[in-house]
């Protein structure tokens, strides 16, 4: 998959596109706002923040902040978590999507190691939840938010294991390139040429590796957006940290947070391959 | 209220086989999109189709899981021994939880006041937007409030005096900590929705 680092958008193409991803962004958290734990702005902010850069992604995560803001109404602690947590978004998967992708190819042992704690660590939290009698919330709530909270743990777990399976074919696949006959050369070489020329959305070794870390790190930033949450609301109003209130509403939170991880997880995976080459082709590179 | 509770739990084992077909499908779908907007060399397709291992492993782990766990979350909506409420107006509703089987939400309640003619009532997203006709206006000037003496039960807090109290004859109703749908109606303890002013 080519990637846009070398070549800059001209400012006022820059420009169109983060207006129009900022209505798709408003559009879509409109369409879907009715249906509790279920968005799509986190997989479109991601693809084209991937795509078009870290730069673009912020301004648009930005815009989109403020319009929200002003449709919803502008709360102190609302815009406060949107400016702030939208925007670090952008900026971290605008710059994933600037690594190379001989780097997705090949993907570090150290990297896979640490991708894989973090999904382990995830999937090891919501286990803990689900057995042990941690979760304070409402008995009417609690069987569903525990049933979300282990499909989190099981996806967590397949996703590390995918990234496994998917590091190790990498790795072969590249090491048959490098110590195979002529043959074995030629083939993986026409492969590879093949990918290159048809550029987007062409699956490639690395892709699969992409997709995942994609998944990982946006469950992993949805689950920081409603910890940040806890923190911002509660401060703004006025209940102290650890306090009987900030427990209520800490617990409260779950029935977001476990919907929305899912939806994340869900939807990036299996969106971001086609949405990365939608927003390529869109731009024409 | 939930009614037909065990016609879903008995019809469960549809939704199951429909499940399954769709995390089957969904893949196969997928790999057909990539195909057709995108034409793959006979090379190509098998490296695709091997690649698609991964994808239908992890749809085929999120099929199991979501089978296993959707009976979790089936519905298990209780019934009230009779529905009666104290207040009925357009600025308050009080009612004191009678005896209850099962685990039954202040909305359960609600509808079977519906059902005997107590009290109208219309919700959004989770939120009640008018009782017996008195609508919570766009400003949110005003607002219908929910209050309880349901303070704390097994560990967890159902109301919290610090976000608001309500006195009515005697008894000191405090905020309510969740909505209609995940506030339960537990025997012997009063529930109030008040049509107040918002003060921030």
């Amino acid at each position: 998959m080519k990637q846009l680092k070398n070549k800059r958008l001209s400012p006022a193409k820059e420009m169109a596109f983060i207006a129009v991803q900022t209505a798709l962004l408003i559009g879509g958290q409109l369409a879907l706002y009715p249906v509790a734990g279920v968005e799509v702005v986190t997989v479109l902010l991601l693809c084209f923040s991937w795509v078009m850069g870290p730069r673009a992604g912020a301004l648009s995560a930005v815009c989109f902040s403020l319009l929200r803001c002003a449709l919803w109404g502008f709360y102190p602690s609302a815009v406060v978590l949107y400016l702030l947590y939208y925007p670090l978004f952008a900026l971290l998967f605008g710059a994933l999507g600037r690594v190379s992708d001989d780097v997705y190819a090949h993907f570090p042992v150290w990297a896979a190691a640490a991708v894989n704690a973090v999904l382990l660590a995830v999937c090891a939290l919501c286990i803990w939840c689900v057995v042990g009698d941690v979760l304070k919330i409402s008995r009417l709530a609690v069987v569903l938010i525990k049933s979300l909270l282990g499909v989190i743990a099981a996806l967590s777990a397949a996703l590390a294991v995918a990234l496994d399976v998917a590091v190790a074919l990498s790795r072969r696949q590249g090491k048959k390139a490098n110590t195979g006959g002529d043959m074995a050369q030629l083939s993986a070489q026409n492969a590879a040429n093949s990918a290159a020329k048809a550029g987007n959305g062409r699956l490639s070794g690395g892709s699969v590796v992409k997709v995942i870390i994609a998944a990982s790190l946006a469950a992993v930033c949805t689950i920081f957006f409603t910890l940040l949450d806890d923190f911002i609301s509660p401060a703004f109003l006025g209940y102290p940290l650890f306090s009987e209130s900030w427990a209520v509403y800490f617990y409260g939170s779950f029935l977001a947070l476990a919907p929305q991880t899912v939806c994340a997880i869900v939807t990036v995976s299996t969106l971001f391959l086609p949405l990365t080459a939608v927003f390529r082709r869109a731009a024409k590179i | 209220m939930c009614r037909g509770c065990c016609t879903y739990t008995a019809g469960f084992g549809i939704y199951k086989v429909i499940f399954a077909k769709i995390c089957v499908f969904l893949p196969n779908l997928y790999i057909y999109i990539c195909i057709k907007f995108a034409p793959y060399n006979d090379t190509e397709l098998n490296f695709i189709k091997e690649k698609f291992i991964v994808k239908r492993l992890i749809f085929a782990a999120c099929a199991a899981v979501l089978a296993a766990a959707v009976p979790l979350a089936a519905c298990n909506s209780g019934e009230a021994s009779l529905y009666k409420a104290e207040v009925s107006d357009g600025e308050l509703v009080v009612f004191v939880a009678p005896e209850v089987s099962g685990d039954m939400s202040v909305k359960d309640y609600f509808d079977g006041l519906v059902e005997e003619g107590v009290l109208t009532y219309t919700i959004a997203d989770g939120m009640v937007t008018s009782i017996n006709g008195v609508q919570n206006p766009a400003d949110y000037s005003y607002c219908w409030m929910f209050y309880s003496d349901l303070i704390e039960l097994d560990g967890v807090i159902y109301s919290n005096a610090e976000w608001g109290t309500y006195d009515h004859e005697g008894k000191t109703l405090a905020s309510c900590a969740y909505g209609v749908e995940e506030m339960p109606v537990v025997e012997g303890y009063t529930y109030a929705a008040v049509y107040q002013s918002l003060s921030y």
